[in-house]
């Protein structure tokens, strides 16, 4: 069983390679692209998702901005982290949509530690989610939910949904394409 | 205790005092007034009851006087008491007057006069005097009138002052002495001991040994007593704390493990290993903030202290049957860095104290696995190295150990160059030229190039280096920037490649058992020797001066080839054959070094495999019917070159004697020294009655030599259902074939169920042969 499914959007291929030697090596199963465009297609069965933040001729939030929306249609529960080296960039994480931010990308020894965190994150916030229901429906046990994020999430920042119109719309998954999803992430059942 | 003390306090031993000082202060106070008060009553009854005699008297006296209006005679009645000291005042009145008719006043004895405002006969004790007033009667029972005596209390007044003074003086002294006597006797007995028990608790709760003296038997000293004995046991549970504390702090200060203990709300609380100091840094670790220690200045980016912050939010509230689940989404591991470059890897592990359902603190456990991290890194980058080694072994072994000498001796050459160029610039004290730069970056630019291609890294990363280093020189040059006169680091970086080109010579060829064989060998063409060596056979042949028998040797066995290089590849083979049979075999290879004379290489190796194929399909049985017949279930196959009785070990020796008795030496007889091929297997062997009665059906003679030579006999052998029947496959009588065509013969023995044997052996004589 695989560790978690990573989907990682980067626009080098050595980084791409890197990270998904790293992330392979630790029993993760990663998908990687250099196209923005289509990326939303292995939303689906994806636990985290990496964005770049500066690539060439669009934005990571752009990008964030489509994904977020394809995922939100699609029923998937990715969580977005920006990819990025740039500390000061990596501290307006919210400010652009996204759930939490991997820092020093060059450095691989730093990556693994980080994307764990952020699954683990995931991973409690899920159950607190869960909790909640449950608790809703009359079970007692609970972990209850953690507390907010320190910093102000993007909803109505102006960065995403404004945006979204420059942004072409998630394509329909074609058989190819679920083939490759498929090949990639081997859906198992839960 | 402190939230006990009153805010106003009050000794015991006051109000003790007081009390006991009230009491008998009310008590002497009654006495007192009690006393005087009866004492003043004895002293006035007593002038009381003296006056109205007097007064009796008196007034008896008086009634013939006034029986008579006898005024005068009253007075000097009157006059008669004068003598009295004690009356200070009388007068008689008649019942016909309003005023005295006869007054006795005494001069300075304070009397008081005028008539008494009731006339009525009665004694009456006032406050400084007896008042008496008597009616006069006379014998016929009329009022003639009265009479009134007024008697100084004076005297009794200054008797009683007199007392009263010394009563109140007894009094107040008793009521001080008693006081003092019952606060005294109270203090020894109750006080002091509870202020010495108030003192001794007091100094128990310093935590000074404390107890104190009992001295009686009563409820104070049981109470002493039982102190004593509270101390003691207070005293004795806290020897044992503290040695059960020092025990934990020991195991704790003894553990590999940095522990410390957290609450609700992440601060640390209770004792810390010693460790943990060593960890997180001395100074008491007590209230620290654990997301501070283990993320210290995490940016509220870092999802790593973000992760644990929310752990830490919900560790605290969950129910204890969700702690797995819990512990497992927290954080195994932390890079703390400290100092650039510095890093203290910790592996961490997660306790819960459980109290009713709930956490009530989180143990954490920190190992520090730097140094078995960095065990494992320098492990896996000498694996790595270890690879890249095997790698240019292979790839040494590939090109060629003369090609690799060559390329290490190239390398020499242009670093020594190099050097050299540096040398004579820094002797000169002048920078490096530009065509110097030019020519070192040549040379190093040819030494990567070739380490590459031998996959040596560590000489492809240094030279990478340098040419950094000297493409950084060129540029300066062509902006006219002056060079820095001396080029040591570019030496010291030359000196390094030198090094590391040594040290892949001694591994690589001073320390490898071929490594002395390989130094004596040069490389020829195998086109070039044959060619020698035809030119050789043709002077042989050819009438004129004979050739020395030494140069045709020479020549033989500078041609000759090791027997390994035909075999080897049967070992790899071999199990995969096998396998495909349903079977199991392992082949061993014997005398791989023995040199054979070159044209029997390609021959031999096709021949060998023939043989071994043959034995693993037909020889060898299937593992199930080994066992039954009581051998290993893997069959083995043996094939070995053996010089034959009495050969000596020189390869070379062993060579030149096959040289000239194999193919060189035509119809030449076998010599003690020549060399044997022996193909051997442990399997079911040839059924040699099925064979003859075989060859009888189809009319072949059997040989003198016995029915197993049949196998060789291409009538028979390839024909198919023998091939099997026998246990043999076909194509023997070809392998024969080819070996007799360079003057090789084969021969087969066999024991039924033991296995068969191919002996492989140059020709003694006899069989006709096709020239080489």
């Amino acid at each position: 069983m695989s560790e978690g499914r990573i989907l990682v959007i980067d626009d080098s291929e050595v980084v791409l390679a890197k990270v998904k030697a790293v992330l392979s090596q630790a029993g993760y199963e990663v998908q990687t692209t250099t196209q923005t465009v289509g990326a939303a297609r292995y939303l689906r069965a994806c636990d985290l998702a990496l964005v770049d933040f500066h690539m060439p001729g669009i934005d990571g939030a752009t990008v964030l901005a489509s994904l977020k929306g394809a995922a939100s249609t699609s029923g998937s529960s990715c969580a977005f982290y920006l990819f990025t080296s740039d500390t000061d960039l990596a501290i307006k994480y919210a400010s652009f949509g996204f759930d939490g931010a991997i820092m020093h990308k060059g450095d691989q020894d730093q990556l693994l530690p980080q994307v764990r965190a952020a699954l683990r994150m995931r991973r409690m916030r899920e159950i607190a989610r869960k909790n909640k229901v449950e608790s809703a429906s009359g079970d007692g046990r609970m972990i209850p939910a953690p507390p907010p994020s320190p910093l102000p999430t993007a909803t109505g920042s102006g960065v995403g949904p404004t945006r979204r119109t420059n942004f072409p719309p998630p394509r329909p998954v074609s058989d190819q394409d679920e083939e490759e999803l498929t090949a990639d992430f081997p859906r198992t059942p839960t | 205790m402190a939230g006990g003390v009153p805010s106003r306090f009050v000794s015991i031993g006051t109000k003790l005092s007081a009390f006991i000082f009230a009491l008998l202060a009310i008590v002497f106070a009654f006495v007192y007034f009690e006393s005087t008060e009866k004492a003043r009553q004895s002293l006035v009854d007593a002038k009381l009851s003296a006056g109205a005699m007097v007064a009796d008297i008196l007034a008896a006296s008086l009634e013939a006087a006034l029986d008579f209006n006898d005024n005068d005679a009253a007075q000097a009645e009157l006059n008669r008491i004068a003598g009295n000291a004690d009356v200070i005042y009388a007068a008689v009145w008649s019942a016909s007057a309003e005023t005295p008719i006869a007054v006795l006043l005494t001069e300075g004895r304070g009397a008081i006069t005028g008539m008494p405002a009731s006339r009525e006969a009665r004694t009456t004790a006032l406050e400084d005097r007896i008042e008496a007033v008597r009616s006069i009667v006379g014998p016929k029972g009329a009022k003639l009138g009265g009479v009134v005596v007024h008697f100084s209390l004076v005297r009794e007044n200054a008797v009683y002052e007199e007392r009263r003074r010394r009563l109140l003086l007894i009094s107040v002294g008793l009521t001080f002495a008693l006081s003092a006597l019952l606060i005294g006797l109270a203090r020894r007995i109750v006080l002091s001991p509870l202020m010495q028990l108030a003192e001794a608790a007091r100094r128990m709760e310093w935590g000074t040994a404390a107890s104190v003296t009992v001295n009686s038997d009563d409820e104070i000293g049981r109470l002493g007593g039982a102190f004593n004995a509270m101390a003691a046991a207070i005293v004795d549970r806290e020897r044992r704390l503290a040695s059960a504390r020092a025990n934990l702090q020991e195991v704790l200060d003894n553990m590999r493990q940095a522990i410390v203990v957290f609450g609700p709300g992440g601060r640390l609380e209770g004792a810390s290993s010693r460790q943990a100091a060593v960890i997180f840094g001395e100074g008491s670790l007590d209230g620290r903030s654990i997301q501070t220690l283990l993320y210290p200045d995490a940016l509220t980016c870092d999802t790593e202290a973000r992760a644990f912050e929310e752990w830490l939010a919900v560790a605290f509230d969950i129910h204890v049957d969700q702690w797995e689940e819990l512990a497992s989404l927290a954080p195994r591991e932390v890079v703390l860095r400290r100092e650039p470059g510095e890093e203290m890897v910790l592996s961490l592990e997660f306790r819960p104290f459980v109290e009713g359902d709930s956490i009530a603190r989180v143990m954490l456990l920190a190992t520090d696995e730097t140094d078995k991290r960095r065990l494992e890194r320098a492990v896996l980058s000498q694996e790595k190295k270890h690879a890249q080694q095997m790698a240019a072994m292979r790839r040494l072994v590939a090109s060629g150990a003369q090609l690799f000498l060559s390329f290490l001796g190239g390398v020499k050459d242009r670093l020594a160059r190099s050097k050299a160029l540096i040398d004579s610039a820094n002797r000169a004290s002048r920078p490096l030229s530009a065509l110097e730069v030019d020519e070192i970056f040549q040379n190093v630019h040819t030494i990567k190039g070739e380490a590459r291609a031998f996959e040596m890294r560590d000489l492809e990363a240094e030279a990478a280096a340098i040419e950094e280093r000297l493409a950084e020189m060129r540029s300066m040059q062509r902006e006219g920037k002056p060079l820095k006169s001396a080029a040591f680091d570019l030496q010291t970086r030359l000196d390094h490649a030198d090094e590391v080109v040594t040290n892949a010579r001694r591994m690589f060829v001073d320390a490898s058992p071929i490594g002395a064989a390989v130094l004596d060998q040069v490389s020829v063409s195998q086109t070039a020797l044959l060619k020698v060596r035809e030119i050789v056979l043709a002077g042989r042949g050819a009438k004129g001066p004979a050739l020395p028998e030494e140069l045709v040797e020479a020549v033989a066995t500078l041609a000759s080839r090791p027997f390994g290089e035909s075999a080897a590849q049967l070992v790899e083979a071999v199990p995969g054959w096998a396998v495909a049979k349903g079977k199991q075999a392992e082949i061993e290879l014997e005398g791989r070094e023995v040199l054979l004379p070159q044209e029997l290489s390609p021959v031999l190796r096709g021949a060998l495999t023939h043989l071994v194929r043959n034995a693993v399909a037909h020889g060898i049985e299937r593992p199930d019917e080994r066992e039954r017949l009581g051998k290993p279930e893997v069959g083995k196959i043996r094939v070995r070159c053996v010089v034959s009785e009495g050969a000596s070990t020189g390869a070379t020796a062993m060579a030149r004697r096959v040289g000239g008795a194999g193919a060189l030496g035509g119809a030449g007889t076998l010599r003690s020294e020549d060399p044997v091929i022996i193909v051997e297997d442990d399997g079911r062997g040839l059924d040699l009655d099925l064979i003859r009665a075989r060859a009888e059906d189809l009319g072949i003679p059997v040989p003198e030599r016995g029915p197993a030579e049949l196998v060789f006999n291409s009538e028979l052998s390839t024909a198919d259902s023998v091939s099997d029947i026998a246990g043999r496959g076909v194509g023997l009588a070809a392998v024969r074939a080819e070996l007799l065509s360079i003057g090789w013969e084969i021969s087969v023995s066999s024991e039924r169920g033991k296995g068969a044997r191919f002996t492989l052996s140059p020709r003694r004589s006899g069989l006709p042969t096709k020239a080489a």
